[in-house]
């Protein structure tokens, strides 16, 4: 076990490593000039002089390999630098931003799993019906639709259309930011705080919560086929304690590790709703820092993201090895 | 995309005995299994009702553009108009026919989704399949690059494509076919973990016969079932993925009709001409939908271990 | 991106090599040293009952195109909006009669330049102090000028102190420079003396940008380049409450303030908290949800806005939105190699609808243009352009002349344009314009460099806009047109001496109307005779506001008085 611990480490280290460098790499693959986009080339045609200094003032005149020790570097020490945008410290900025996309996160995996779950459960146990039927063809219109339709489409109702209609208060949702940013033991928001909250999150689940339903729904059935199963149908056990006991835990398996994967792809899955709901999390940072050319912002967020999603899937194959004790047994990869 | 071929492995279960008749037994039974799927998928009333959706959307992208008018025809005073005899969904902020205009985008779509599944399925197949089979080294690098690729946002990957290949088709297609291909490998590289270790297939290369072979014919159809499941799936997903780009600015381009670029144009005119976000919308729910219903109905389809 | 149409350069936006040497005094209203307090001023205001408030804006800041608010970097109008409301400078312009700016001192006293305009003098208003109290002295001057000139701290405005005697020493790369002799200041007299690089009697004009604004010595040496990322003390309406941060930035009125040009000495409003906006769209979304107070009218918006809110859509600005041929590596268009395709472009510029496009792209709500100029400068004169109407029949008829002359075109030509904003619905219409007429086209959109990509020889017939520094003539002319501003500004290249001759006659003219005039003679030939440019339309507000804000307005420059503005209870 702790072999396995200290080699999926090492692996991350190596992915963080590969990232880092892949995106550093893409970033001076980006069109244009960093140094005259930073000075405002976007906007006007910029001076020679100014796009010098401002080449100059962040560093990049200096030939690449060299920026690229001295970027590697202060990742290892975790001092990120400062934003090429406007010269605050990205630490700082990281700070801000991350808790408001974890939680995000949190509350849309939460939402997507008991959602999810119960559907599939739901839909295994009546097989085809039409209460399966419909389940099915609505979790898969929601994640059919595109999420900045979904988004746009809650903004419309709960904030604009509930404005001019004059709408009680407490139906009347506000359609973007954080707002007051009140958490009670960091993860559970106030009641103004889940006002903002609950559109992105309800958003941002609807893309997995089919894929958690169908997952289920088929682990249910595979598992409910399972000879042991069969035998304890056999020996007569109620059908409510057979799926308590022995289906739901063994077909949660499969299930938890999806959702454990989905975790770490929705930090940055969640770019979309971001941008939508102007849900200030690193999503949004990311595609700023991308378009803005700020480097130092750019490579912190990789990593931060990456080892969000590589920290997960260790925790989730962890747990999943603990288990599942075949999968412990027979070693090596997954 | 989501990963799920955890899921997808633990599905194929195909019991095998492990002599060389019985060889000849389980190709017989492979192709019977065929059939089988078949006939269950048939039966399944979803499943029957996506390959309705998208053999419409089929037939609309492929003799569609000829029916209808010009997408990039502008009238004159006719503009954000609701739909009326001529202009059947209406016309949009500049004047041009929606109804055109979405025909085209499912044109458009279909197009990159297939062309994008096609060219990831294959990537997929060959480096999964070799990481599989070789393992060792070439396992380690190929699965630590589906690591590190997995965690950049794609948002990344298009910015630095359209550098590289300039914006437009050809730049959405490269990057969603780079983001998408890690699911496939790793299911095909599982498959092939699991199937090297059937007796049946310990025996095939005991007596010698070619690795070619054994690949083809004895590891691929192990295999072929989750891979097209995440194929019909992976088709959806591309098609939103392309309407994903578009909307943050780095997919197809004006004046070409895409759907995903059409609805994020769209949201500013919405309270007057709700159309322009409507149709389009429905367009792209319709052909994921359609591919979704399909993938499901093929896992269902495919699954063996049926009531006996 | 979504604020490309705006642009907010500073004074005469030139590279080092474009000095502009406008010799003697430009307009009498420069030199203008009262600070008279306008009666006009106080019937412009709505009369509060209470005053206070806390104001909500969902309209100024838009994330992609924020840096700092820092008066020495500043960039954008977005984040001027913010940086004016804290920082007060030398002089200001009195926008009471839209069509007759008045240049008033602000922070001067007095303001004067020496014969031959190669020396100016500004007398500061004693016992101004900033927010926490420290003096306003004109040492506070010379130390943010030297401070935000370092070439180290690459200010996007650093080339304005070319302006100053030997400034472009400072600017110069690697430069080591610190002081400028040639600023003199007194803080025993309260005078500050500026020896310029060459005559210009703009300069006062000039300085009424943040970058030339003055900066709490002591303060700023602890932070020096990171001064834009603290609580920042400044001396205008308004004070910071916090530093700002990823969401918002906070203001509270500053009680130590010394009033405007207009006579007003309190702010209105307790509060002002300015929320970044993700896009102009969601901003707009959050308005009508009611979660701001003003908000940006997105593209497409403009019918539905105008109709449901308080809009300052009927504001003229001074801004212009055009194409402009390329006059370099372009012989499809241009007259290189002696050639002389202005039929061509005379018939292009009547080709394009211009009618269509305003209602399509902009509901009806910009202003056809007469020219390129915009109504409210000074020696504005009407109808100048003979070829910017939409016209398809003279369109045709040019054309033709142009065949019979000679000329053909062996492809389609290239329209160049950035994307976002709103361009591509624009373009997409010209195309279909000029296929009416049989001209053939293929666009180039335009993602990243764009404007320094059309000015180093890419322009074809490519997009621009243009926003007022300060309302003069030349803002519009020499800044955009010349050959000085070739490389900057110009996008197009275009270089013609008769053009400058004229110019230079009028920058040297002392009388208003003469000088009106010639700049007119410049206009005409720029558009009758060369057709270098195609104006598509003069710009006009684009904010809503809600039903209980009184006295919001966009001046023609743009930065809103945020002093003036109130809440109705």
């Amino acid at each position: 076990m702790l072999s396995f611990i200290v080699r999926r480490v090492f692996q991350l280290l190596f992915v963080v490593w590969g990232a880092v460098t892949l995106v550093f790499f893409l970033y001076f693959l980006l069109p244009g000039d960093a140094a005259e986009i930073l000075a405002g080339g976007d906007n006007r045609a910029v001076s020679e002089t100014v796009v010098t200094n401002t080449r100059n003032k962040l560093g990049l005149d200096r030939p690449v390999i060299v920026q690229y020790g001295k970027y590697l570097k202060s990742i290892v020490t975790f001092d990120f630098g400062k934003s090429f945008k406007d010269g605050r410290e990205v630490s700082e900025i990281i700070k801000e931003r991350a808790p408001a996309s974890l939680r995000l996160a949190v509350w849309a995996i939460m939402l997507e799993a008991s959602v999810g779950i119960s559907l599939g459960i739901l839909s295994a146990k009546r097989k085809n019906s039409v209460a399966d039927t419909v389940t099915t063809i609505t979790a898969a219109v929601a994640s059919a639709i595109p999420v900045f339709v979904l988004g746009y489409a809650f903004q419309q109702v709960t904030g604009v259309y509930a404005n001019n209609h004059d709408w009680p208060q407490w139906l009347r949702l506000p359609v973007q930011r954080i707002g007051p940013d009140e958490w009670y033991l960091w993860i559970i928001p106030s009641a103004e705080q889940f006002r903002y909250l609950v559109q992105p999150m309800i958003v941002l689940a609807s893309v997995s919560t089919i894929i958690v339903a169908r997952l289920t729904r088929t682990t249910m059935l595979e598992v409910g086929k399972a000879e042991y199963v069969r035998t304890a149908r056999a020996k007569g056990l109620k059908e409510g304690v057979i799926t308590r006991r022995h289906t739901l835990r063994n077909a949660m398996i499969p299930v938890i590790t999806f959702i454990g994967i989905d975790f770490g792809t929705l930090i940055t899955a969640a770019i979309l709703t971001e941008t939508v709901f102007n849900w200030p999390g690193l999503g949004s940072k990311l595609v700023a820092s991308a378009e803005g050319r700020d480097l130092p912002v750019l490579l912190a967020l990789t990593v931060v993201v990456v080892l969000v999603y590589g920290i997960v899937n260790l925790a989730v194959d962890i747990s999943y090895a603990w288990f599942d004790p075949r999968v412990r047994l027979a070693g090596g990869e997954r | 995309m989501s990963d799920l071929s955890n899921e997808i492995v633990n599905d194929t279960a195909v019991v095998m005995p492990g002599a060389e008749d019985s060889l000849k037994e389980v190709v017989a039974a492979t192709r019977s299994f065929r059939q089988d799927s078949w006939r269950r998928f048939r039966s399944n009333k979803l499943a029957i009702v996506g390959m309705a959706l998208v053999v419409f959307l089929l037939v609309v992208a492929v003799i569609g553009p000829f029916l209808v008018q010009n997408p990039l025809a502008q009238e004159r005073l006719l503009y954000k108009s609701p739909p009326d005899a001529n202009h059947w969904f209406g016309t949009d902020q500049i004047g041009r026919d929606v109804f055109a205009r979405v025909v085209y985008g499912i044109r458009l779509s279909l197009f990159i989704g297939l062309l994008v599944s096609l060219l990831e399925v294959f990537v997929g197949i060959v480096l999964g399949a070799m990481a599989g089979w070789f393992g060792r080294y070439f396992d380690t690098i190929v699965m630590r690059l589906v690591d590190i690729l997995l965690a950049i946002p794609y948002f990344l990957v298009a910015v630095a494509m359209i550098a590289v290949v300039g914006r437009g088709t050809s730049a959405v297609v490269i990057t969603l076919v780079v983001t998408s291909w890690l699911a496939t490998a790793r299911v095909v590289r599982a498959g092939m973990l699991q199937a090297k270790q059937f007796d049946y297939v310990e025996a095939a290369r005991a007596i010698g016969v070619p690795t070619r072979r054994i690949i083809t014919r004895h590891i691929m159809p192990n295999i072929i079932q989750p891979v097209l499941v995440l194929t019909a799936i992976g088709i959806g997903s591309a098609v939103l993925a392309e309407s994903a780009l578009s909307f943050l600015g780095v997919g197809v381009q004006e004046p070409t009709p895409s759907l995903g670029l059409m609805i994020s144009r769209s949201q500013s005119f919405f309270s007057e001409s709700p159309g322009l976000l409507i149709f389009p919308g429905l367009a792209i729910v319709i052909t994921v939908l359609g591919f979704l219903l399909i993938g499901d109905g093929l896992r269902d389809a495919l699954d063996v271990k049926d009531e006996v | 991106m979504a604020r490309s149409t705006r642009r907010f350069t500073a004074a005469a936006a030139l590279s080092l090599l474009a000095l502009t040497a406008a010799s003697c005094g430009d307009s009498k209203s420069t030199t203008d040293t009262a600070t008279e307090t306008t009666a006009a001023a106080a019937a412009v205001t709505t009369v509060l009952s209470q005053e206070g408030g806390t104001f909500i804006d969902g309209a100024q800041l838009v994330a992609d195109n924020l840096t700092s608010y820092d008066p020495g970097l500043v960039q954008t109008l977005d984040e001027s909006q913010v940086t004016t409301a804290i920082y007060d400078g030398l002089t200001e312009f009195d926008f009471t009669d839209k069509e007759k700016p008045v240049l008033k001192g602000l922070l001067a006293e007095k303001f004067e330049p020496n014969a031959d305009a190669t020396v100016w003098t500004f007398t500061i208003k004693k016992e101004m102090t900033f927010d926490n109290g420290d003096p306003v002295l004109p040492s506070s001057f010379k130390f943010a000028w030297e401070r935000n000139a370092r070439a180290s701290f690459a200010s996007p405005y650093g080339y304005l102190i070319s302006y100053v005697k030997d400034g472009a020493s400072m600017q110069k790369e690697n430069s080591t420079v610190t002081t400028l002799d040639a600023i003199k200041a007194d803080d025993e007299a309260m005078t500050l003396e500026v020896t310029l690089e060459s005559a210009n009697a703009d300069f006062a004009a000039i300085v009424s940008h943040p970058f030339f604004g003055p900066l709490p010595e002591k303060l700023v040496k602890e932070h020096m380049d990171d001064w834009g990322t603290t609580l920042m003390v400044g001396n205008g309406p308004f004070k910071m409450e916090a530093a700002a941060n990823e969401q918002e930035v906070v203001l509270v009125r500053n009680d130590k303030w010394g009033g405007n040009v207009l006579g007003d000495e309190k702010a209105n409003l307790d509060r002002i908290e300015f929320k970044i906006q993700k896009d102009p769209e969601g901003g707009y979304t959050a308005f009508e949800a009611g979660d701001t107070m003003s908000a940006s009218i997105p593209p497409g918006k403009f019918g539905a806005a105008q109709k449901d809110h308080n809009n300052t859509v009927k504001s003229g600005t001074l801004g212009v939105y055009f194409f402009v041929f390329g006059f370099k590596n372009n012989p499809q268009l241009s007259d290189e190699g002696g050639k002389d395709n202005s039929l061509l472009r005379k018939a292009i510029s009547m080709a394009i609808d211009r009618e269509q496009i305003n209602q399509k792209v902009y509901e009806g709500t910009r202003n056809l243009p007469t020219g390129v100029v915009p109504p409210g400068i000074p020696g504005f004169k009407k109808d100048l352009c003979k070829f910017c109407a939409f016209n398809i029949d003279e369109s045709k008829k040019l054309l033709q002349e142009w065949k019979d002359a000679g000329g053909t075109l062996n492809g389609p030509i290239t329209i160049n344009f950035n994307t976002g904003g709103g361009h591509e619905d624009v373009v997409s219409i010209v195309q279909e314009n000029l296929k009416a007429i049989g001209i053939e086209s293929t666009t180039d959109p335009i993602s990243e460099k764009y404007f320094g990509t059309m000015a180093k020889g890419g322009c074809r017939f490519c997009r621009a806009g243009w926003y007022a520094d300060y309302p003069t003539y030349g803002n519009f002319t020499l800044d955009l047109f010349s050959t000085t501003a070739v490389g900057g500004n110009n996008n197009g290249s275009f270089s013609d001496t008769k053009f400058d001759d004229l110019l230079a006659k009028a920058q040297a003219e002392v009388d208003d109307t003469k000088r009106g005039e010639l700049y007119n003679q410049a206009e005409e030939y720029l558009l009758n005779d060369r057709m270098a440019v195609v104006p598509f339309n003069w710009y006009t507000g684009d904010q809503v506001y809600g039903d209980k804000v009184v006295n919001y307005d966009q001046p023609p420059l743009g930065i809103i008085l945020w002093e003036r503005v109130g809440i109705k209870k």
